[in-house]
């Protein structure tokens, strides 16, 4: 994948460039946009994204991943659609009709009380778990995006997994 | 910090060596500890098993990408253009109203009237040709009213097929191309200024209405070779190229596999424009022919996840559009450029169809 651009890129260069990317990654980015803002407004906040990326592709250094640096505008679009369109915030049921999931319903927690738990988090720490669990992102990749340092991403993630714990393990969360 | 801190991260396997080692004795000997990770563990395994979206829009924002932003740069230079030229005339429409306001009737003024009515017709020409930008010596124009009037008055009374022109001199369309009057196989049979030579008249021009562009054949033109890489990537760039500007890339049969013929229509006005960006595009492909194959021959064997691969045919839609764009350039001048995308051998002979065509 592409790591830094030429200084001397051409517009059809830069064109090819953004098309490939786009062909790459849009099902990554439209996926983030639909756990932040729904899938409803998922294919706006993509496109949105993609134009933007385009603009600024001539800046891109290359000092992240494509993918972390298209997250980081995704994640500036949906906020700004989510103000925009006044949405309220979307964590797990992004796609009620789909079967829960291939893992044995024993093994994982309900959904429900797992979104329920989500809403209670704050915005910090939902963004951080949204980042790290569902858009397995590592923590310096969440840093980046957030614009926090890892250790911050790494101290939200622990607080948010506490209160996730006394929401669905209040027992255990005892301790 | 205390080991419980430290428990996601070890969950996640975001510590060091040491921490880790430290943390896995700490859990041993702590059953609470051990209880702990067993329930992040489980809640992690939870964020997992959530299903994803279906994603779509991908096509629409491939779309949106190729129209972006070309067409505010083409634009900006004809709307300077055209202002200036508009404030240019204005200037001299001053200044012969106060010549005739000072001076009255008189013969001096009149000439003095009648040299700034040329010099603003002159300008007029130079800057209609310098909008239009077309090779004079290909496009005549069957009745020339524009160019050969000196004053305001003439322009009232000029012929029919002019006084139908909906736009002012200033506002000209950009496909009315007035070529000046020293082009000597210009046809202007209204006019009758010049008298074209029958060797100049290849194909001979056919019965046009009043108002009509007459074509006169162009001079046999190369085609545009451009060596690459990889001829379905080198046709997606001309297939951008040509969607950027509305116009046609029709694909031709070739005689040799390791090339592929395309024809590209631009209306003669844009058409030397358009061969500068067609060479920047040779050269810009055919750098990044040489700058990308070994990398490019490393990641075809990669296999998957590299987005847009070389020997992959493009979508259907960036492929070439066959199909004209609706109501798009009738009654105006097409030049056919032949392209020839080569690959690997050297190239042969010139497919039949690519040629020099006026539509």
């Amino acid at each position: 994948m592409r790591e830094d651009t030429h200084p001397q890129t051409t517009p059809i260069q830069a064109r090819l460039e953004i098309d490939a990317i786009a062909r790459e990654h849009y099902d990554a980015v439209f996926r983030f946009c639909a756990r932040r803002i729904g899938p409803d407004h998922a294919a706006d906040a993509a496109q949105e994204t993609f134009l933007t990326a385009q603009k600024a592709l001539k800046k891109f250094r290359g000092e992240s991943s494509v993918s972390t640096w298209l997250f980081g505008i995704a994640n500036n679009e949906c906020r700004r659609l989510a103000r925009k369109e006044r949405l309220a915030p979307v964590t797990l049921e992004i796609d009620p009709s789909r079967p829960a999931s291939e893992h044995s319903e024993s093994a994982i927690v309900n959904r429900q009380a797992l979104q329920d738990a989500m809403l209670k988090l704050s915005t910090e720490h939902r963004d951080v778990v949204i980042l790290h669990e569902l858009d397995g992102l590592t923590y310096e990749e969440s840093a980046e995006i957030l614009g926090v340092p890892v250790g911050t991403v790494k101290s939200r993630l622990h607080h948010a997994f506490m209160n996730l714990r006394k929401s669905l393990f209040p027992a255990g969360a005892e301790l | 910090m205390s080991y419980r801190d430290d428990l996601k991260a070890f969950v996640d396997g975001e510590l060091n060596q040491a921490r880790t080692e430290e943390i896995r004795v700490a859990i041993e000997r702590d059953p609470a500890l051990a209880t702990e990770v067993s329930e992040l563990r489980h809640l992690t395994s939870s964020f997992q098993a959530v299903p994803q979206v279906e994603p779509y829009g991908l096509d629409e924002t491939l779309r949106a990408l190729r129209l972006a932003e070309p067409r505010d740069v083409s634009r900006s230079p004809d709307w300077r253009l055209g202002w200036r030229l508009g404030l240019g005339l204005a200037g001299a429409g001053a200044f012969l109203l106060m010549i005739n306001t000072l001076s009255g009737p008189s013969g001096f003024a009149s000439e003095v009237s009648d040299m700034a009515a040329s010099s603003t017709s002159a300008q007029e020409s130079v800057a209609a040709s310098t909008i239009e930008r077309a090779p004079d010596q290909y496009v005549a124009k069957a009745e020339r009213p524009a160019a050969n009037l000196r004053s305001s008055e003439d322009v009232r009374a000029a012929p029919p097929s002019a006084a139908k022109d909906p736009q002012p001199p200033t506002t000209r369309r950009r496909n009315e191309f007035t070529p000046p009057r020293s082009q000597a196989n210009v046809v202007s049979p209204g006019a009758g200024s010049t008298k074209p030579t029958q060797k100049d008249l290849a194909p001979p021009l056919r019965a046009e209405p009043p108002n009509a562009i007459a074509l006169l054949a162009p001079p046999k033109e190369q085609p545009l070779e451009i060596r690459v890489d990889s001829l379905e990537e080198a046709e997606l760039a001309l297939a951008t190229l040509a969607a950027e500007h509305d116009l046609k890339l029709e694909p031709v049969k070739s005689t040799e596999a390791n090339q592929k013929a395309l024809v590209l229509e631009v209306p003669e006005d844009q058409a030397e424009a358009m061969m500068v960006k067609l060479k920047q595009l040779q050269k810009t492909l055919e750098e990044t022919s040489k700058r990308t194959t070994a990398s490019s021959r490393a990641a075809d064997t990669k296999g998957a996840g590299d987005g847009m691969k070389r020997g992959q045919t493009p979508p259907d839609d960036v492929k070439p559009k066959v199909e004209s764009k609706p109501g798009a350039k009738l009654n105006k001048t097409v030049r056919k450029i032949p392209i020839i995308l080569v690959t690997g051998k050297p190239v042969g002979p010139l497919p039949e169809k690519v040629g020099n065509e006026a539509g």
